[in-house]
């Protein structure tokens, strides 16, 4: 399967799509203007990763910034990575935010509310 | 409700130049956002106002501009280019933000429906209207997902004040003022 690896710059976030090293990442800022296009190839992948995920699947987001369009398409991310969890396979979501940053600490708890996943919410010293 | 004119909110302002961080009239484009977002970071570095404003500020900032160039009503077709106006201010106690636009009639509509409802709605209830909003809202074709002014009140100190303006047949001045305290 393809990996996907994306550089973060100042708008959009790094990402790591890797399923043969098992590793799922999003860090840096989200604040691309058109979310939907940024994402669509993202949403893609995961559709394909869905058909045959790794027996654990963890997604590791840190996350600095976030526009309200990229919650959006988060939101969708997750809405695909619930299917796998409901087809019987283990997934983990793993929302670190700035222990100075009660905001982004929010954030990951709202999609903690609102989704079936297992989250854990980690907290990083800020530089 | 912002009770002055839109000339006299924003250039009465001007007489005490050093509130004023920012300013910016025109296209607002991906890099016109871009150029102020970076240039805020960039000031911000040497503030030692808490983590959270600055990024409360930021991201309010971000909204406000992506807004502007996906919904203003005088913009160019095909293109995420808008026509508007936004400040920031720099006041003792609180960054103050504030931004007009042209809409139309009918986004005059949606958009006071919205923030009525937005501001009568009680902060600690916000992050439910907040959730409902993503699990229900779908993202729009221009890329906008609704949460926006949401999330903006949830970051801003104060009920955010917004206003219509009539400017010309069916063009309408939307103005919205946004504070977040510093401490």
């Amino acid at each position: 399967m393809d990996v996907i690896k994306l550089e973060p710059t100042h708008d959009k976030p790094g990402i790591i799509l890797d399923k043969e090293n098992n590793k799922f990442e999003f860090r840096g800022n989200s604040l691309p203007e058109n979310a939907n296009a940024f994402y669509e190839p993202i949403l893609k992948w995961f559709d394909e990763y869905a058909k045959n995920p790794n027996e654990k699947t963890v997604i590791d987001l840190k996350l600095d910034y976030l526009n309200t369009a990229s919650s959006k398409a988060l939101f969708s991310i997750f809405m695909k990575i619930e299917k796998i969890k409901e087809a019987g396979h283990n997934v983990l979501i793993k929302w670190y935010y700035d222990e100075d940053d009660e905001d982004m600490e929010e954030v990951g708890e709202e999609f903690d509310d609102i989704i079936n996943l297992p989250f854990e919410h980690i907290s990083y010293e800020s530089d | 409700m912002i009770e002055s004119s839109l000339a006299e909110i924003f250039y009465k302002e001007f007489v005490d130049k050093d509130r004023i961080k920012m300013f910016y009239n025109g296209a607002v484009t991906h890099n016109i956002t871009d150029a102020f977002t970076s240039q805020l970071e960039f000031e911000f570095k040497n503030y030692h106002y808490n983590k959270v404003v600055k990024k409360r500020v930021f991201n309010i900032m971000v909204e406000i501009l992506q807004n502007i160039s996906k919904h203003s009503a005088i913009n160019s077709k095909n293109n995420n280019t808008g026509y508007g106006t936004f400040a920031l201010y720099n006041d003792k106690k609180e960054f103050v933000i504030l931004s007009a636009n042209i809409i139309n009639n009918k986004q005059k509509n949606i958009l006071d429906k919205n923030l009525n409802l937005i501001v009568n709605t009680p902060r600690n209830e916000l992050r439910e209207l907040y959730k409902n909003k993503l699990i229900k809202g779908r993202i729009s074709k221009k890329g906008g997902a609704g949460l926006g002014f949401i999330d903006i009140s949830k970051r801003a100190s104060e009920k955010i004040e917004f206003d219509f303006i009539e400017f010309k047949p069916k063009q309408i001045i939307f103005l919205i003022k946004i504070r977040v305290k510093k401490f």
